[in-house]
């Protein structure tokens, strides 16, 4: 006896009211059993209202659900961050190694090349990308989501990513808006550009890896 | 599971009841796991769905498992099955859980000394 699309709306209802579901993966999968458990006690006779009622003490009602959707959260957590480390690891392989030390020696050539001033901007622009992309990520993908993806977004978050490109801003902004900016920043810009310029570098390699990170996706594939 | 003792005798065996269910099977949901088992030992042994979800998602998260969804009835069905590790962690974890029942059963069956 296949449930009415207006009573799985209902089951659903519960799940997203009573037990505060917020995953679209753990409402779907949760729904289906909370819908087969109900239809098989509709099938001996009894009526929808205390088929579902049975059927949520089955699955442990809030405190049952919850602790479902928190081991769902773990092992998506768990995947993200395995996924990551391949993902950073894979920046040092052969041959993107080797595209890393060339791209780091051509910035150690060019770098005393080009004026200070220049210089400070361009480390700029490399710290507001992130921190722009970040905080995007932060409004759509952590407000508004509800599938894995906001997952990702506060995976982002507690790792730092944040206090990153913070940290690159306040090195970088007071040079380009002050007039009498921290002498000892400018200085170790100018003593050691190669340096701050592979900071940069690094910067945005973490910041490549979220974006792969978030690139691929952690739902299923429908059959 | 159904009374607390047999909560925590088959806590470490779950996973391993899951791998053997999907090894057998190409493919099977959370609520037909449950079933499957019910039938299997006649209602003997019920897996709660709390317990039942986190050795799936852990299965998963570990690679062992892998998943895709079909709409059916009108709803989003979730199917569990094994990946390439899967197949091969199966077979391992279930010799060594035979392997430990057989030791188990012998020192049950002991009989007492003269």
């Amino acid at each position: 006896m296949a449930l009415t699309p207006f009573q799985l709306k209902y089951l659903r209802f519960d799940l997203i009211g009573l037990g505060d579901i917020k995953y679209d993966d753990v409402i779907d999968e949760l729904l289906d059993h909370y819908a087969s458990l109900t239809e098989q006690k509709m099938t001996i006779g009894m009526a929808f209202e205390e088929a579902s009622k049975q059927a949520w003490a089955e699955l442990g009602a809030e405190k049952g659900v919850q602790k479902i959707q928190a081991s769902f959260v773990k092992a998506i957590e768990q995947q993200i961050k395995m996924q990551h480390i391949t993902i950073l690891k894979s920046y040092f392989r052969w041959p993107t190694l080797v595209t890393t030390i060339l791209v780091g020696l051509l910035v150690y050539m060019v770098v005393p090349l080009i004026p200070v001033k220049r210089l400070i901007v361009c480390t700029l622009l490399i710290g507001v990308i992130p921190f722009l992309f970040i905080l995007r990520g932060y409004y759509y993908g952590f407000h508004q989501q509800t599938d894995t993806g906001k997952l990702i977004w506060e995976y982002l978050l507690n790792k730092c990513g944040l206090a990153v490109c913070l940290f690159h801003l306040s090195l970088n902004l007071p040079n380009h808006f002050l007039e009498n900016a921290p002498e000892s920043t400018r200085t170790f810009l100018q003593t050691y550009p190669t340096i701050s310029v592979l900071i940069c570098l690094l910067l945005l390699l973490y910041t490549a890896s979220f974006i792969q990170l978030f690139q691929h996706q952690y739902k299923h594939k429908f059959v | 599971m159904n009374t607390s003792s047999n909560s925590s005798l088959l806590k470490g065996s779950l996973s391993v009841m899951i791998l053997r269910l999907l090894e057998d099977r190409e493919k099977m949901y959370g609520y037909e796991i449950t079933q499957k088992v019910k039938d299997l030992t006649a209602g003997e042994m019920t897996i709660t769905e709390g317990a039942l979800y986190p050795a799936l998602h852990k299965l998963e998260a570990d690679g062992l498992l892998t998943t895709e969804t079909q709409i059916v009835d009108g709803r989003t069905r979730k199917y569990y099955s094994l990946t390439k590790t899967g197949h091969t962690e199966a077979a391992g974890r279930i010799a060594e859980l035979a392997a430990f029942l057989e030791n188990l059963n012998l020192v049950l069956k002991l009989k007492p000394s003269m």
